[in-house]
């Protein structure tokens, strides 16, 4: 019973700002997505440079260089645009892995009987284990490709999905038409899978897109510590390269914080749709993206 | 009660899962137990060598009897031997803890004040200017990854203003045990502290406001404001004990957070701390390393949750009604 | 009531917090200089525990508390360090007199047993091969370097007698670092303790090394026959733990120079802080090679000499000194070895871009193979990022010529397991790689054991050709000079014809220093801090 009324006093939170500021918000956040995704697949069209093309090396910014040039003679604008893909490849696919866990133990974690409880067990356990350390060491030892750093962004970003579908599904077993379809017969598989699952959609795709954000972050993060793929270049590996490359000492500025404020930005366009989706669900957490 | 118990339990298996992590990994993953326990190159180690290593790592042994011998040795306080600074790991993380602390403790305790005093000033008035402006803000700043807040505190107070040092806990020549050396310390530890604070209290700061927003639907608090409580006092002393709790319970994984952002926030001051310890680990590739800090960080949340828990159980106002009915 | 409380409260913390803030402010300004007398030393390497245990600062003592017998001019003659030499007539034989007054700092005066005990420790403890014959992983024995080492009959001379005469002989003993016999009879470094690990002959003395402040101390050696007074009374080595931290220290004019194994400031880098007026840069001549590409000769597309040639004339070395090098560098000849090498001949042609050259060899090569186009995997290790640089730049220059390069980035241990034979099976199919001064002056010289298939650590580019096995014959058994740089430049030649590997580009490593200071010697091994600098350095 205690459960009920605490869950249904979540449906009554609001959040700040009105109808207004939320669609300024998504329309904002939608922008701002349009602008990379396009860089991603057409990035020729908004470099100023092809990426083949090099110049002096460790210049400074300028109107020819927007954000100077690296050590290599290329320019870092160019460079940022072209990485476009590869960070939200990375991005979106180990947030695809993660929400896919996610969904899985977060049903599961409602089913019931030993399966819930080991399912409710393990996401609880996951959710104690320092997430950053724990990659760090895992990732470590796997190696640096693709498929290694998005499987081991995933194995440790999987754990809010969980909780937000968990507690969803929390919700609606408590709910009269589950006792239907239950007192119908229907196996409790099929109920989950037909039934259950469209109705937490909502939530699982609000909680994609904060993980999304959260997978670059922790991409980028892993690439400045120098555990990511150098040779497919993403945001985080060229703040690594800058970083170590002598960045600070040669006053490059432009190519230490330019793609750190392309991770900036992004993570603030997908949480302006998060927050637009957020308003529209009236279904605040209570956790932020950046978990 | 049996929720804290639960949640002890919880807290404990994900240690032991963590223990038995660190056992397999070198194992089960790509590469040379050897070269991965150890550290060492290929090229370092001859035929000889290569054979007392295996030997000295017990990896000839069954796998059951080297896991009982990792077992004991985890417990008996041995966090493995790192061939590549030549020391105990434990001893490593024991001369690097001191300044990781320097920094983590004061940015916990600053961020979660921050955290609390926006948090719940916020959500007093929901939807209103100072809680957008102030979320806004948050969600900005929590946008922010921590290493380019680092990057640009650095660049900007450091080179730019020349205000605070760049890096390190002292200047040098400085004795850090002189008064002179207590300021200077602190001027080192300022942009730190600041980094792993802003790194960490956006979110923080969503969670009580939420948690307070929900707070201040319930009853109690219309009771107090019928009779006249308003403002700071309502937000103090009626709201923030039944947001102080959820919140108390989160601080294992608050730390867990904060001893992941210092890695980065260490990196970049040049900091001698633990973080520092993994991050020239994993440049290193110096595995033992990497998982004694694994080890003693879990460890850490694991204790610092069940001592909240401890704190929860006796001040939770339900089990000392029913521990004062019986 | 309960509104004023707070406020008084907050004020007051407030105020507490100004105050606190204003000190800290004022004691950050506050930037404390260095004593007059005092070198302050800046370095990234990993020391952990300041004693010879510790790989780092071993190297870091050679030129601060620990001697060599000789040391290497940047002209090629050796000078004493810790012992005077001559050679015999045959060259068989060469005597080491410790030199007058040379003493370890705990006042036991330099022996020649200390000499005997350091090659007879450096045999049982690391796998040496002076006085016993050692085989390796393979099988294969190599015989012992000396036939004998005497000791004369009043202790102060030793008298090694080689098997034949060895031109290199001298070369080989800039790197080994005698051992004091008194502190390690019946002990090995790992038992020994750390005080015990810290004894040297040299002419500083360790005095302190305090891990939370990163620095290690070192005083005067009141035992060194110093010839007058020593100009710097305290060295302090500070310990980053990154390069950027290092090279704003640096910059900041923290440090009097930067102290790199084996290593020189980046040119840039080096370049910026010339201009700036904050520190001299000293070109340093070294016969190390950090930047070459190597290809595998055993596993295609490059057993195909053509295709190699396509991928050499298609680099824009010119671009590459441009970038990476600094205003000493040179554009490297197809014999591959640097000008400081022993051996050297001018005679092999320089490296040049050449297009169309390449794209003819590529055509041929492509006949041959019956392939359409060329691509390859371009291996590098991904811990050093400088490498990583090399390894795109290479890429776009290949790329303009057709050829098509895929840049694998390994982990540190995975790169060396498919480039050296050490590693197990060598699969890399070309890398970018440095060579050490050290590596390139082993066994025959000539960067040979990082191209001989068959040398059981190295091989990176794996020849296995008997024209090659002859030259290295021919490089070992040479007992002359001139039979060795006869056999010198024919190895030489023959990397000019079959390119197992080029140089990216030569140069001068570079090291900064302070404009504070002046006298600094330059030692062909070990840069600006050894010895005799010490002895020499003045204040500006």
């Amino acid at each position: 019973m205690r459960a009920d009324l605490r869950l249904k006093k979540q449906k009554r939170l609001r959040i700040p700002g009105g109808k207004g500021a939320a669609t300024a918000a998504l329309a904002m956040g939608c922008v701002m997505l349009a602008v990379f995704l396009l860089a991603a697949c057409a990035p020729s069209a908004f470099a100023p440079y092809s990426p083949t093309q090099t110049f002096d090396p460790w210049l400074p910014s300028s109107s020819e260089h927007v954000f100077g040039t690296d050590d290599t003679g290329a320019d870092v604008f160019t460079s940022l645009v072209y990485a476009t893909g590869r960070t939200l490849l990375t991005g979106v696919a180990s947030a695809a892995l993660a929400l896919a866990l996610g969904v899985l133990a977060g049903l599961a974690a409602g089913y019931g009987g030993v399966v819930g409880a080991v399912a409710n067990a393990v996401i609880d356990i996951f959710a104690m284990i320092p997430k950053l350390p724990a990659t760090i060491v895992v990732a470590a030892f796997a190696g640096g490709g693709i498929a290694q750093t998005v499987t081991v962004i995933a194995v440790f970003g999987w754990v809010t999905t969980a909780r937000a579908v968990r507690a969803k599904v929390a919700h609606l077993n408590g709910r009269p038409f589950v006792d239907a379809l239950t007192a119908a017969g229907y196996p409790k598989a099929g109920i989950a899978f037909k039934h259950i699952l469209p109705n937490t959609l909502e939530v699982i795709l609000t909680r994609f897109v904060t993980t999304v954000a959260g997978c670059i972050m922790t991409e980028a993060t892993l690439s400045f510590l120098g555990l990511g793929d150098i040779s497919s270049p993403t945001w985080g590996t060229m703040i690594n390269l800058a970083y170590r490359r002598g960045g600070f000492a040669m006053d490059a500025y432009g190519w230490l914080l330019a793609p750190g404020a392309a991770i900036m930005l992004l993570a603030l366009a997908f949480w302006c749709v998060w927050y637009f989706a957020e308003h529209r669900s009236r279904d605040v957490s209570g956790r932020s993206y950046a978990d | 009660m049996s929720k804290y118990i639960r949640h002890i339990l919880i807290a404990l298996t994900a240690f032991l899962a963590i223990i038995i992590v660190n056992f397999a990994l070198p194992r089960m993953l790509p590469g040379d137990p050897v070269f991965l326990l150890t550290g060492f190159d290929a090229e370092v180690l001859s035929r000889e060598l290569y054979d007392s290593y295996y030997t000295a790592l017990g990896l000839d042994k069954p796998l059951a009897e080297q896991f009982g011998d990792y077992l004991a040795d985890v417990f008996g306080g041995g966090l493995g031997f790192s061939y590549r600074h030549n020391a105990d790991v434990a001893s490593l993380i024991a001369d690097s803890l001191p300044a990781t602390l320097q920094i983590v403790l004061p940015a916990i305790v600053i961020s979660t004040l921050l955290a609390m005093w926006t948090g719940l000033t916020a959500a007093r008035r929901p939807r209103g200017i100072a809680d957008t402006a102030m979320t806004a803000s948050a969600a900005l700043l929590g946008a922010v990854p921590t290493f380019l807040a680092g990057m640009i505190m650095v660049v900007f107070f450091s080179f730019t203003l020349g205000w605070l040092p760049y890096g390190n806990l002292n200047s040098p020549g400085v004795d850090p045990g002189t008064i002179e050396g207590f300021f200077d310390r602190i001027a080192h530890l300022i942009l730190p502290i600041a980094t792993l604070t802003l790194a960490t209290t956006p979110s923080k700061y969503m969670m009580i406001r939420s948690n307070a927003e929900k707070a201040s639907e319930e009853k109690y608090v219309l009771y107090a404001r019928s009779k006249g409580v308003d403002g700071n006092r309502l937000s103090f002393r009626h709201i923030f004990p039944n947001v102080g709790q959820p919140f108390l319970a989160m601080t294992g994984l608050n730390l867990g957070a904060m001893l992941g952002g210092s890695v980065v926030v260490e990196t970049i001051f040049s900091v001698n701390g633990m973080g520092m310890l993994v991050s020239q680990a994993v440049g290193d590739l110096d595995y033992p390393t990497l998982q004694g800090c694994l080890t003693v960080i879990s460890a850490f949340i694991l204790g610092v949750t069940v001592l909240t828990d401890i704190v929860l159980i006796l001040a939770d106002p339900e089990i000392r009604r029913k521990s004062h009915a019986r | 009531m309960s509104k004023t409380k707070p406020k008084r409260i907050s004020l007051f913390a407030a105020l507490l917090f100004a105050v606190a803030l204003i000190a800290t402010l004022f004691a950050a300004c506050n930037k404390n200089g260095r004593a007059k007398d005092e070198f302050v030393i800046g370095t990234s390497a990993v020391i952990t525990s300041a004693d010879r245990s510790d790989y780092n600062f071993d190297q870091l003592s050679a030129g601060l508390t620990q001697q060599a017998l000789v040391a290497r001019n940047t002209d090629g003659t050796y000078s004493p360090l810790l012992a005077e030499f001559s050679e015999s007539e045959d060259g068989r034989d060469i005597t080491f007199t410790v030199r007058e007054g040379m003493s370890w700092d705990d006042g036991v005066p330099v022996t020649a047993e200390d000499i005997l005990f350091t090659l007879n420790y450096v045999d049982s403890h690391e796998s040496g091969n002076w006085l016993r014959d050692v085989t390796d992983t393979a099988g294969a024995l190599t015989p012992s370097k000396l036939l004998s080492a005497d000791v004369s009959a009043d202790g102060r001379s030793i008298t090694f007698r080689y098997r034949e005469a060895d031109v290199r002989a001298l070369a080989d003993l800039t790197s080994v670092r005698v051992m004091p016999r008194h502190i390690y009879e019946g002990k090995t470094v790992e038992t020994a303790s750390a005080a015990e690990n810290r004894v040297g002959c040299g002419v500083y003395r360790f005095e302190s090394y305090s891990r939370e402040a990163g620095t290690i101390t070192f005083l005067p050696n009141e035992h060194y026959p110093a010839e007058g007074e020593l100009a710097v009374k305290r060295v302090t080595v500070r310990l980053f733990s990154s390069d950027s931290a290092l090279q704003l220290a640096m910059r900041n004019g923290e440090l009097d120079t930067v102290w790199k194994y084996s290593g020189g400031a980046e040119p840039a880098f080096a370049e910026k802080l010339r201009s700036e007026g904050k520190a001299e840069v000293i070109a340093v001549a070294t016969d190390n090679l950090p930047a070459v590409l190597a290809f595998n000769t055993s596993f295609s597309p490059f057993d195909d000499a053509d295709l190699r040639k396509a991928v050499v004339y298609a680099i824009d070395y010119a671009r590459f000194g441009a970038l990476f090098a600094s205003a000493s560098a040179q554009t490297p000849h197809a014999g591959f070895v640097p000008p400081t090498t022993l051996g050297y001949t001018a005679d092999t042609p320089t490296l040049a871009r050449d297009p169309d050259l390449a794209r003819a060899h590529l055509q041929a090569g492509l006949a041959r193979k019956g392939w359409s186009s060329l691509s390859f995997t371009l291996s590098v290790n991904a811990d050093n990022e400088l490498h990583v640089s090399y390894a795109k730049t290479l890429k776009l220059q290949l790329e303009e010529v057709g050829i098509g390069v895929d840049i694998k980035a390994m982990t540190k241990n995975d790169f060396q397991a498919s480039t050296t034979n050490s590693g197990g099976n060598v699969t890399h199919q070309a890398c970018i790689i440095g060579y050490t001064s050290n590596g390139m002056k082993m066994m025959g010289g000539l960067g040979t054991i990082y191209m001989d298939g068959t040398h059981p650590v190295q091989g990176v580019s794996q020849v296995f050709d008997e024209d090659f096995d002859g030259i290295l014959d021919k490089l070992s058994s040479a007992s002359t000079s001139e039979e060795y740089a006869a056999a010198a430049a024919e190895c030489q030649k023959w990397y000019a014809e079959n390119f197992p590997a080029v140089a990216l580009f030569w140069d001068a490593q570079l090291q900064v220093v302070s404009p504070g200071w002046t006298g600094f010697v330059t030692d062909a091994d070990f840069g600006i801090v050894n010895m005799r600098t010490w002895q020499t350095l003045r204040r500006a």
